[in-house]
Protein backbone atom coordinates (compact mmCIF):
# COMPACT_ATOMS: atom_id res chain seq x y z
CA UNK A 1 0.00 0.00 0.00
CA UNK A 2 3.06 2.46 0.84
CA UNK A 3 4.58 1.72 -2.26
CA UNK A 4 1.47 1.79 -4.07
CA UNK A 5 0.92 5.53 -2.47
CA UNK A 6 4.32 6.34 -3.00
CA UNK A 7 4.40 5.60 -6.87
CA UNK A 8 1.09 7.93 -7.13
CA UNK A 9 2.88 10.71 -4.91
CA UNK A 10 5.78 10.72 -7.33
CA UNK A 11 4.14 9.78 -11.11
CA UNK A 12 4.32 12.38 -13.44
CA UNK A 13 0.42 13.92 -12.14
CA UNK A 14 0.97 12.98 -9.05
CA UNK A 15 3.79 15.80 -8.77
CA UNK A 16 1.92 18.60 -10.98
CA UNK A 17 -0.43 17.84 -7.83
CA UNK A 18 2.13 18.18 -5.41
CA UNK A 19 3.49 21.61 -7.03
CA UNK A 20 -0.23 23.26 -7.78
CA UNK A 21 -1.24 22.67 -3.77
CA UNK A 22 2.61 23.52 -3.23
CA UNK A 23 3.28 20.25 -1.31
CA UNK A 24 6.86 19.11 -1.82
CA UNK A 25 7.31 20.76 -4.79
CA UNK A 26 9.34 19.45 -7.60
CA UNK A 27 11.14 21.53 -10.15
CA UNK A 28 13.15 18.95 -11.74
CA UNK A 29 13.82 15.74 -11.90
CA UNK A 30 16.83 13.91 -13.61
CA UNK A 31 17.03 11.32 -10.77
CA UNK A 32 14.76 8.86 -12.74
CA UNK A 33 16.48 8.93 -16.02
CA UNK A 34 19.35 6.71 -16.71
CA UNK A 35 21.33 6.32 -19.76
CA UNK A 36 20.64 8.90 -21.92
CA UNK A 37 22.14 12.39 -23.11
CA UNK A 38 20.19 14.82 -21.60
CA UNK A 39 20.54 18.38 -23.78
CA UNK A 40 19.98 22.17 -22.61
CA UNK A 41 17.49 24.30 -24.35
CA UNK A 42 19.26 26.28 -26.30
CA UNK A 43 18.35 29.22 -28.01
CA UNK A 44 19.75 30.73 -31.70
CA UNK A 45 18.67 33.36 -33.29
CA UNK A 46 19.32 35.10 -36.50
CA UNK A 47 16.81 38.11 -36.28
CA UNK A 48 17.93 41.94 -35.99
CA UNK A 49 21.73 41.08 -37.61
CA UNK A 50 22.57 38.04 -34.84
CA UNK A 51 24.26 35.22 -35.61
CA UNK A 52 24.61 32.62 -33.21
CA UNK A 53 27.74 30.01 -32.38
CA UNK A 54 27.94 26.75 -30.69
CA UNK A 55 30.71 25.84 -29.00
CA UNK A 56 31.27 21.93 -27.08
CA UNK A 57 33.43 19.86 -26.29
CA UNK A 58 33.83 16.14 -26.80
CA UNK A 59 32.60 14.59 -23.44
CA UNK A 60 32.76 11.09 -24.75
CA UNK A 61 36.03 11.58 -25.59
CA UNK A 62 37.00 13.26 -22.42
CA UNK A 63 35.42 11.55 -19.53
CA UNK A 64 35.39 7.53 -21.28
CA UNK A 65 38.13 8.02 -23.89
CA UNK A 66 35.69 7.07 -26.93
CA UNK A 67 37.40 7.48 -30.18
CA UNK A 68 35.26 8.44 -33.33
CA UNK A 69 32.32 10.06 -31.68
CA UNK A 70 29.53 10.84 -33.19
CA UNK A 71 26.47 13.43 -31.66
CA UNK A 72 23.37 15.01 -33.29
CA UNK A 73 22.45 18.74 -32.93
CA UNK A 74 18.14 19.29 -33.55
CA UNK A 75 17.20 22.78 -35.25
CA UNK A 76 13.52 24.58 -34.08
CA UNK A 77 12.35 27.38 -35.09
CA UNK A 78 10.29 29.39 -32.59
CA UNK A 79 7.18 27.44 -33.03
CA UNK A 80 9.08 24.70 -32.54
CA UNK A 81 8.90 23.37 -35.97
CA UNK A 82 11.48 21.28 -36.76
CA UNK A 83 14.24 22.86 -39.31
CA UNK A 84 16.98 20.58 -39.78
CA UNK A 85 19.82 18.15 -38.10
CA UNK A 86 23.72 18.20 -37.95
CA UNK A 87 24.97 15.04 -37.50
CA UNK A 88 28.71 14.95 -36.45
CA UNK A 89 30.03 11.42 -37.32
CA UNK A 90 33.49 12.49 -35.81
CA UNK A 91 33.50 14.72 -33.40
CA UNK A 92 36.83 16.96 -32.43
CA UNK A 93 37.60 17.96 -29.29
CA UNK A 94 36.34 21.03 -29.56
CA UNK A 95 33.82 21.71 -31.80
CA UNK A 96 31.78 24.97 -33.34
CA UNK A 97 28.95 25.84 -35.62
CA UNK A 98 28.24 29.42 -36.60
CA UNK A 99 23.89 29.59 -37.13
CA UNK A 100 23.36 32.69 -39.58
CA UNK A 101 20.20 33.17 -42.08
CA UNK A 102 22.39 31.25 -44.82
CA UNK A 103 22.79 28.29 -42.45
CA UNK A 104 18.72 28.19 -42.40
CA UNK A 105 18.54 29.22 -46.12
CA UNK A 106 18.09 33.15 -45.60
CA UNK A 107 15.30 32.48 -42.64
CA UNK A 108 15.33 35.01 -40.34
CA UNK A 109 13.93 34.63 -36.93
CA UNK A 110 14.87 32.38 -34.14
CA UNK A 111 14.11 29.28 -32.07
CA UNK A 112 16.17 26.60 -30.07
CA UNK A 113 18.15 23.32 -30.51
CA UNK A 114 19.10 20.57 -28.61
CA UNK A 115 22.38 18.49 -28.65
CA UNK A 116 22.41 14.59 -27.94
CA UNK A 117 25.55 12.68 -27.96
CA UNK A 118 25.04 8.77 -29.06
CA UNK A 119 25.61 6.58 -26.46
CA UNK A 120 24.85 3.73 -28.02
CA UNK A 121 27.09 4.09 -30.82
CA UNK A 122 29.44 4.84 -28.48
CA UNK A 123 29.75 2.11 -26.30
CA UNK A 124 28.61 3.50 -23.38
CA UNK A 125 25.15 2.80 -22.95
CA UNK A 126 24.52 3.40 -19.15
CA UNK A 127 25.73 6.80 -18.53
CA UNK A 128 23.84 10.05 -18.53
CA UNK A 129 25.57 12.82 -19.53
CA UNK A 130 24.80 16.45 -20.33
CA UNK A 131 26.58 18.78 -22.75
CA UNK A 132 25.91 21.95 -20.88
CA UNK A 133 27.59 23.61 -24.16
CA UNK A 134 28.26 27.26 -24.71
CA UNK A 135 26.13 29.65 -26.87
CA UNK A 136 27.68 32.83 -28.45
CA UNK A 137 26.03 36.02 -29.88
CA UNK A 138 27.43 38.78 -32.35
CA UNK A 139 25.38 41.39 -33.21
CA UNK A 140 25.88 43.32 -36.76
CA UNK A 141 29.04 40.63 -37.37
CA UNK A 142 30.75 42.22 -33.85
CA UNK A 143 32.22 39.97 -31.73
CA UNK A 144 30.45 37.59 -29.93
CA UNK A 145 29.18 37.55 -26.26
CA UNK A 146 28.85 34.13 -24.54
CA UNK A 147 26.35 32.21 -22.38
CA UNK A 148 25.90 28.45 -21.09
CA UNK A 149 23.41 26.30 -21.03
CA UNK A 150 21.04 26.72 -18.36
CA UNK A 151 17.27 24.70 -18.57
CA UNK A 152 17.65 21.35 -18.72
CA UNK A 153 15.17 20.09 -21.28
CA UNK A 154 15.26 17.14 -23.54
CA UNK A 155 17.00 14.06 -23.34
CA UNK A 156 17.77 10.77 -25.91
CA UNK A 157 17.43 7.69 -23.87
CA UNK A 158 19.90 5.01 -25.54
CA UNK A 159 17.25 2.65 -24.25
CA UNK A 160 14.44 4.21 -26.29
CA UNK A 161 14.63 3.63 -30.14
CA UNK A 162 16.10 7.02 -30.08
CA UNK A 163 13.02 9.25 -29.36
CA UNK A 164 13.59 12.13 -27.54
CA UNK A 165 11.66 12.97 -24.48
CA UNK A 166 10.85 16.14 -22.41
CA UNK A 167 9.69 17.02 -18.77
CA UNK A 168 12.59 17.26 -16.88
CA UNK A 169 11.00 20.24 -16.05
CA UNK A 170 8.27 19.91 -14.22
CA UNK A 171 4.76 21.88 -14.30
CA UNK A 172 1.71 22.65 -12.29
CA UNK A 173 -1.90 23.02 -12.90
CA UNK A 174 -2.48 26.54 -12.15
CA UNK A 175 -0.52 29.43 -12.71
CA UNK A 176 1.19 29.85 -8.92
CA UNK A 177 4.76 29.80 -9.61
CA UNK A 178 7.13 32.96 -9.56
CA UNK A 179 10.24 33.76 -11.18
CA UNK A 180 11.44 36.81 -10.43
CA UNK A 181 14.81 37.69 -12.40
CA UNK A 182 17.76 38.84 -10.01
CA UNK A 183 18.84 41.90 -11.99
CA UNK A 184 17.98 45.04 -11.76
CA UNK A 185 17.42 46.28 -15.38
CA UNK A 186 18.76 49.60 -16.46
CA UNK A 187 16.09 51.89 -17.90
CA UNK A 188 18.24 53.44 -19.85
CA UNK A 189 19.24 50.35 -22.12
CA UNK A 190 16.40 47.85 -24.53
CA UNK A 191 16.22 44.61 -22.62
CA UNK A 192 14.82 41.78 -23.63
CA UNK A 193 14.18 38.37 -22.46
CA UNK A 194 14.38 34.83 -24.64
CA UNK A 195 11.71 32.17 -22.97
CA UNK A 196 11.92 28.57 -24.25
CA UNK A 197 9.62 26.03 -22.90
CA UNK A 198 11.40 22.46 -21.71
CA UNK A 199 8.22 20.89 -21.20
CA UNK A 200 5.45 18.91 -23.25
CA UNK A 201 2.53 21.28 -21.59
CA UNK A 202 1.41 24.33 -22.40
CA UNK A 203 2.74 27.19 -20.32
CA UNK A 204 1.06 30.24 -19.52
CA UNK A 205 2.80 33.00 -17.76
CA UNK A 206 2.09 36.70 -16.91
CA UNK A 207 4.75 39.64 -17.10
CA UNK A 208 2.93 42.62 -15.43
CA UNK A 209 -0.32 42.59 -17.08
CA UNK A 210 0.53 41.26 -20.22
CA UNK A 211 -0.37 37.09 -20.86
CA UNK A 212 1.29 34.91 -22.49
CA UNK A 213 0.88 31.54 -23.89
CA UNK A 214 3.65 28.83 -25.31
CA UNK A 215 3.09 25.34 -26.83
CA UNK A 216 5.20 22.48 -26.11
CA UNK A 217 9.18 23.48 -27.26
CA UNK A 218 8.26 27.06 -28.21
CA UNK A 219 10.21 29.81 -27.45
CA UNK A 220 9.10 34.05 -27.68
CA UNK A 221 11.44 37.12 -27.22
CA UNK A 222 9.68 39.70 -25.23
CA UNK A 223 10.81 43.44 -25.23
CA UNK A 224 10.79 44.60 -21.24
CA UNK A 225 9.96 48.60 -22.15
CA UNK A 226 10.41 50.58 -19.41
CA UNK A 227 10.85 47.78 -16.56
CA UNK A 228 13.64 47.41 -13.82
CA UNK A 229 12.52 44.43 -12.44
CA UNK A 230 10.43 41.52 -13.64
CA UNK A 231 8.55 39.21 -12.28
CA UNK A 232 7.32 36.19 -14.34
CA UNK A 233 4.34 34.00 -13.08
CA UNK A 234 3.49 31.21 -14.82
CA UNK A 235 2.31 27.32 -14.42
CA UNK A 236 6.81 25.89 -14.67
CA UNK A 237 8.50 25.64 -11.92
CA UNK A 238 12.14 26.72 -13.75
CA UNK A 239 11.34 29.01 -16.39
CA UNK A 240 14.32 30.69 -16.87
CA UNK A 241 15.00 33.24 -19.53
CA UNK A 242 18.26 34.41 -21.37
CA UNK A 243 18.40 38.24 -21.33
CA UNK A 244 19.67 40.29 -23.99
CA UNK A 245 20.29 43.63 -22.73
CA UNK A 246 21.85 46.77 -25.54
CA UNK A 247 23.32 50.72 -25.26
CA UNK A 248 24.12 52.40 -28.30
CA UNK A 249 26.50 49.60 -30.41
CA UNK A 250 26.86 47.15 -27.31
CA UNK A 251 24.95 44.24 -25.88
CA UNK A 252 24.97 41.99 -23.12
CA UNK A 253 23.60 38.45 -22.73
CA UNK A 254 23.23 36.25 -19.90
CA UNK A 255 20.67 33.75 -18.13
CA UNK A 256 18.14 35.36 -15.86
CA UNK B 1 24.95 30.46 2.10
CA UNK B 2 26.54 31.95 -0.79
CA UNK B 3 29.50 34.81 -1.45
CA UNK B 4 29.46 37.20 -4.36
CA UNK B 5 32.22 38.88 -5.40
CA UNK B 6 33.69 41.89 -8.15
CA UNK B 7 36.42 42.38 -9.69
CA UNK B 8 39.56 45.17 -9.51
CA UNK B 9 40.95 46.01 -12.52
CA UNK B 10 42.69 49.07 -14.33
CA UNK B 11 40.95 47.75 -17.76
CA UNK B 12 37.37 46.95 -16.58
CA UNK B 13 34.90 48.29 -14.27
CA UNK B 14 32.66 46.56 -12.49
CA UNK B 15 29.32 46.63 -10.85
CA UNK B 16 27.59 44.12 -8.20
CA UNK B 17 24.17 44.09 -7.74
CA UNK B 18 22.96 41.63 -5.14
CA UNK B 19 19.00 41.40 -4.61
CA UNK B 20 16.81 41.54 -2.00
CA UNK B 21 14.81 38.61 -2.59
CA UNK B 22 15.01 34.89 -3.95
CA UNK B 23 14.21 34.21 -7.10
CA UNK B 24 10.81 32.42 -6.41
CA UNK B 25 9.58 34.49 -3.44
CA UNK B 26 8.41 38.36 -4.24
CA UNK B 27 9.29 38.77 -0.45
CA UNK B 28 11.54 41.33 -0.03
CA UNK B 29 13.79 40.95 3.23
CA UNK B 30 15.13 43.26 5.50
CA UNK B 31 18.65 42.17 5.26
CA UNK B 32 22.17 43.96 5.57
CA UNK B 33 24.81 43.86 3.58
CA UNK B 34 28.62 43.23 4.53
CA UNK B 35 31.71 42.96 3.14
CA UNK B 36 34.83 41.02 4.53
CA UNK B 37 38.30 40.36 3.41
CA UNK B 38 41.61 38.62 5.25
CA UNK B 39 43.09 40.91 7.37
CA UNK B 40 46.54 40.23 9.07
CA UNK B 41 44.84 36.51 9.73
CA UNK B 42 41.45 37.58 10.79
CA UNK B 43 38.17 37.91 8.52
CA UNK B 44 37.38 41.43 9.07
CA UNK B 45 33.63 42.21 8.24
CA UNK B 46 32.13 45.70 7.49
CA UNK B 47 28.63 47.00 7.07
CA UNK B 48 27.87 48.74 4.05
CA UNK B 49 25.01 50.91 4.67
CA UNK B 50 24.67 53.19 1.67
CA UNK B 51 24.70 50.47 -0.99
CA UNK B 52 20.41 49.74 -1.17
CA UNK B 53 18.31 50.92 -3.79
CA UNK B 54 14.48 49.86 -3.34
CA UNK B 55 15.18 45.67 -3.71
CA UNK B 56 19.24 45.21 -4.34
CA UNK B 57 22.40 45.99 -2.68
CA UNK B 58 24.14 47.78 -5.57
CA UNK B 59 27.70 47.88 -4.81
CA UNK B 60 30.02 50.07 -7.43
CA UNK B 61 33.30 49.89 -8.97
CA UNK B 62 34.88 52.21 -5.97
CA UNK B 63 33.50 49.48 -3.18
CA UNK B 64 34.98 46.53 -4.77
CA UNK B 65 38.54 45.04 -4.24
CA UNK B 66 40.33 41.50 -5.13
CA UNK B 67 40.60 40.19 -2.09
CA UNK B 68 36.82 41.35 -0.57
CA UNK B 69 33.46 39.39 -0.90
CA UNK B 70 30.11 40.48 0.23
CA UNK B 71 27.38 38.37 1.85
CA UNK B 72 23.77 39.81 3.08
CA UNK B 73 22.64 39.14 6.43
CA UNK B 74 21.01 40.10 9.55
CA UNK B 75 22.87 41.55 12.45
CA UNK B 76 21.98 38.82 14.90
CA UNK B 77 23.59 36.20 12.16
CA UNK B 78 26.73 37.46 13.17
CA UNK B 79 26.26 37.38 17.23
CA UNK B 80 28.51 34.21 17.51
CA UNK B 81 31.37 35.34 14.70
CA UNK B 82 34.70 34.24 14.95
CA UNK B 83 36.99 36.32 13.28
CA UNK B 84 39.43 32.86 12.62
CA UNK B 85 37.19 31.30 9.60
CA UNK B 86 34.50 32.14 7.38
CA UNK B 87 31.13 31.30 8.62
CA UNK B 88 27.70 29.74 7.03
CA UNK B 89 26.25 32.58 8.60
CA UNK B 90 23.12 31.87 7.06
CA UNK B 91 21.18 29.57 4.22
CA UNK B 92 18.83 33.00 2.71
CA UNK B 93 20.88 32.41 -0.41
CA UNK B 94 20.83 28.79 -1.05
CA UNK B 95 18.03 28.50 -3.19
CA UNK B 96 17.27 26.26 -6.42
CA UNK B 97 18.71 27.97 -9.21
CA UNK B 98 21.18 29.62 -8.04
CA UNK B 99 21.00 32.79 -6.25
CA UNK B 100 21.88 35.27 -8.27
CA UNK B 101 24.29 38.58 -7.70
CA UNK B 102 24.78 40.31 -10.88
CA UNK B 103 28.13 41.28 -11.44
CA UNK B 104 28.43 43.56 -14.73
CA UNK B 105 31.88 44.70 -16.50
CA UNK B 106 32.35 47.28 -18.97
CA UNK B 107 35.26 49.13 -20.41
CA UNK B 108 34.80 53.09 -20.69
CA UNK B 109 33.12 53.95 -24.19
CA UNK B 110 32.57 50.30 -24.86
CA UNK B 111 30.57 47.12 -24.18
CA UNK B 112 29.44 45.83 -21.31
CA UNK B 113 28.76 41.73 -20.02
CA UNK B 114 26.97 40.25 -16.80
CA UNK B 115 28.15 36.75 -14.98
CA UNK B 116 26.14 35.23 -12.21
CA UNK B 117 28.48 36.16 -9.31
CA UNK B 118 27.80 33.60 -6.27
CA UNK B 119 30.54 31.05 -4.61
CA UNK B 120 28.97 28.48 -2.67
CA UNK B 121 30.09 28.84 1.13
CA UNK B 122 30.58 25.01 0.69
CA UNK B 123 32.66 25.34 -1.84
CA UNK B 124 35.13 27.47 0.85
CA UNK B 125 35.89 24.82 3.16
CA UNK B 126 37.31 22.73 0.52
CA UNK B 127 40.56 21.81 -0.88
CA UNK B 128 40.31 20.46 -4.58
CA UNK B 129 41.29 21.05 -8.29
CA UNK B 130 39.58 23.39 -10.94
CA UNK B 131 40.02 21.97 -14.33
CA UNK B 132 38.67 23.44 -17.47
CA UNK B 133 39.19 23.73 -21.39
CA UNK B 134 40.34 27.06 -22.21
CA UNK B 135 39.32 27.36 -25.85
CA UNK B 136 35.29 27.10 -25.19
CA UNK B 137 34.80 30.82 -23.88
CA UNK B 138 38.62 32.48 -25.50
CA UNK B 139 38.77 33.44 -28.93
CA UNK B 140 42.00 33.37 -30.87
CA UNK B 141 40.89 36.33 -32.78
CA UNK B 142 39.84 38.68 -29.84
CA UNK B 143 41.98 41.61 -29.29
CA UNK B 144 42.76 40.47 -25.57
CA UNK B 145 41.96 37.07 -23.80
CA UNK B 146 41.72 37.13 -19.80
CA UNK B 147 41.02 34.25 -16.72
CA UNK B 148 39.91 35.54 -13.43
CA UNK B 149 40.05 33.05 -11.06
CA UNK B 150 37.97 33.96 -7.93
CA UNK B 151 39.30 31.56 -4.73
CA UNK B 152 37.53 32.16 -1.26
CA UNK B 153 39.11 29.62 1.29
CA UNK B 154 37.86 29.40 5.06
CA UNK B 155 40.97 30.25 6.96
CA UNK B 156 41.81 34.44 6.15
CA UNK B 157 44.92 33.34 4.41
CA UNK B 158 46.69 34.65 1.24
CA UNK B 159 48.47 31.81 0.03
CA UNK B 160 50.05 30.94 -3.35
CA UNK B 161 49.48 27.87 -5.49
CA UNK B 162 49.89 26.94 -8.40
CA UNK B 163 48.09 27.24 -11.60
CA UNK B 164 48.89 25.32 -14.66
CA UNK B 165 48.16 25.27 -18.56
CA UNK B 166 48.03 21.40 -19.97
CA UNK B 167 48.64 20.22 -22.74
CA UNK B 168 46.73 16.88 -22.21
CA UNK B 169 47.27 15.55 -25.50
CA UNK B 170 51.16 15.93 -25.35
CA UNK B 171 50.96 15.14 -21.58
CA UNK B 172 52.96 18.51 -21.10
CA UNK B 173 53.18 21.37 -18.70
CA UNK B 174 52.80 24.56 -20.86
CA UNK B 175 52.88 27.62 -19.04
CA UNK B 176 52.45 27.75 -14.66
CA UNK B 177 51.31 30.86 -12.96
CA UNK B 178 51.18 31.96 -9.48
CA UNK B 179 48.08 32.81 -8.08
CA UNK B 180 46.67 33.38 -4.25
CA UNK B 181 43.59 31.98 -2.29
CA UNK B 182 41.11 34.71 -1.24
CA UNK B 183 41.60 37.09 -4.12
CA UNK B 184 40.44 37.53 -7.99
CA UNK B 185 43.58 36.16 -9.59
CA UNK B 186 43.83 37.85 -12.99
CA UNK B 187 45.88 35.66 -15.67
CA UNK B 188 46.50 37.04 -19.34
CA UNK B 189 45.93 34.47 -21.77
CA UNK B 190 48.38 34.12 -25.53
CA UNK B 191 46.58 33.49 -28.46
CA UNK B 192 49.30 30.74 -29.01
CA UNK B 193 47.69 28.53 -25.76
CA UNK B 194 44.07 28.99 -27.44
CA UNK B 195 43.64 25.44 -28.24
CA UNK B 196 41.41 22.24 -28.23
CA UNK B 197 43.67 20.39 -26.19
CA UNK B 198 44.98 22.74 -23.51
CA UNK B 199 43.19 22.60 -19.84
CA UNK B 200 43.52 24.87 -17.11
CA UNK B 201 43.89 22.97 -13.96
CA UNK B 202 44.57 23.59 -10.35
CA UNK B 203 45.63 21.13 -7.74
CA UNK B 204 45.63 22.96 -4.63
CA UNK B 205 42.51 24.67 -4.23
CA UNK B 206 39.19 25.24 -5.79
CA UNK B 207 38.10 28.54 -7.26
CA UNK B 208 35.42 29.95 -10.02
CA UNK B 209 37.36 30.60 -13.64
CA UNK B 210 35.73 33.31 -15.43
CA UNK B 211 36.72 34.02 -18.84
CA UNK B 212 36.81 37.28 -20.61
CA UNK B 213 37.63 38.59 -24.00
CA UNK B 214 38.01 42.07 -25.53
CA UNK B 215 37.02 43.03 -29.52
CA UNK B 216 36.66 46.56 -30.76
CA UNK B 217 35.56 47.29 -27.53
CA UNK B 218 33.19 44.32 -27.62
CA UNK B 219 33.22 41.93 -24.22
CA UNK B 220 32.37 38.53 -23.21
CA UNK B 221 32.42 37.55 -20.13
CA UNK B 222 31.28 33.74 -18.92
CA UNK B 223 32.17 30.84 -16.44
CA UNK B 224 32.87 27.21 -17.64
CA UNK B 225 30.79 24.56 -16.22
CA UNK B 226 32.98 22.36 -13.65
CA UNK B 227 33.34 18.90 -15.15
CA UNK B 228 31.06 17.25 -13.02
CA UNK B 229 28.19 19.19 -14.70
CA UNK B 230 28.49 16.87 -17.50
CA UNK B 231 27.72 13.84 -15.71
CA UNK B 232 24.41 13.36 -14.20
CA UNK B 233 25.37 9.51 -13.39
CA UNK B 234 25.63 8.24 -9.90
CA UNK B 235 29.10 7.68 -10.83
CA UNK B 236 30.38 11.43 -11.70
CA UNK B 237 32.64 12.30 -9.23
CA UNK B 238 34.72 8.89 -9.87
CA UNK B 239 34.86 9.65 -13.68
CA UNK B 240 35.74 13.34 -12.74
CA UNK B 241 38.24 12.36 -10.31
CA UNK B 242 39.75 9.69 -13.14
CA UNK B 243 40.14 12.54 -15.25
CA UNK B 244 42.08 14.89 -12.89
CA UNK B 245 44.16 12.26 -11.73
CA UNK B 246 45.49 12.13 -15.11
CA UNK B 247 46.27 15.70 -14.64
CA UNK B 248 47.72 15.15 -11.64
CA UNK B 249 50.17 12.69 -12.87
CA UNK B 250 51.13 15.09 -15.83
CA UNK B 251 52.35 17.67 -12.72
CA UNK B 252 54.01 15.06 -11.28
CA UNK B 253 55.85 14.07 -14.22
CA UNK B 254 57.00 17.18 -14.94
CA UNK B 255 58.64 17.27 -11.18
CA UNK B 256 60.39 14.28 -11.26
Amino acid sequence: MKLYYKKIINSDFGIRIRNTLNISPVDMLTSELHSASVSDAFVWRTDNNFSTKIRFIDILNFFFEKEETTANILFYDNNFNYLKKLSFTKLKKLNEVIINKEFFGNKEGYGTFYIFHDLKNNEVQKELISNRCYVGFSKNDQHFSYVHGNLLARYNSSNNKNEIQSDIIKTSLIMNQNYKIQKYFNKNFNNEIFLTNPTSRIINFKIKRNSYSLKEGCSLIIDLKQDDIINIKSNCLFFRPIVFSYNSEYFDVHHG
Amino acid sequence: MNFFFGIKDNQINCELQIPLFQNKSLKLVNYNLYSIFPNNGLWEINKINDAKNSEFFIIKNNEISNDKIFFIAKDKDLIEYDSSKLQNFNSYTDTTPAYRANLKIDINEGGFSSYQSEYPFEMAVKNGSILSPINTLLDKTADKNYVFIKNIFVDPISKEFDLFLINFKERKVIKKYLIKTNYMNKIEIDKSYIDPEVYLFTKDYLGVPIFVNIKDKHISFEHTHPPHEYILSEDKFKLVNNVKRKFNEIILQENN
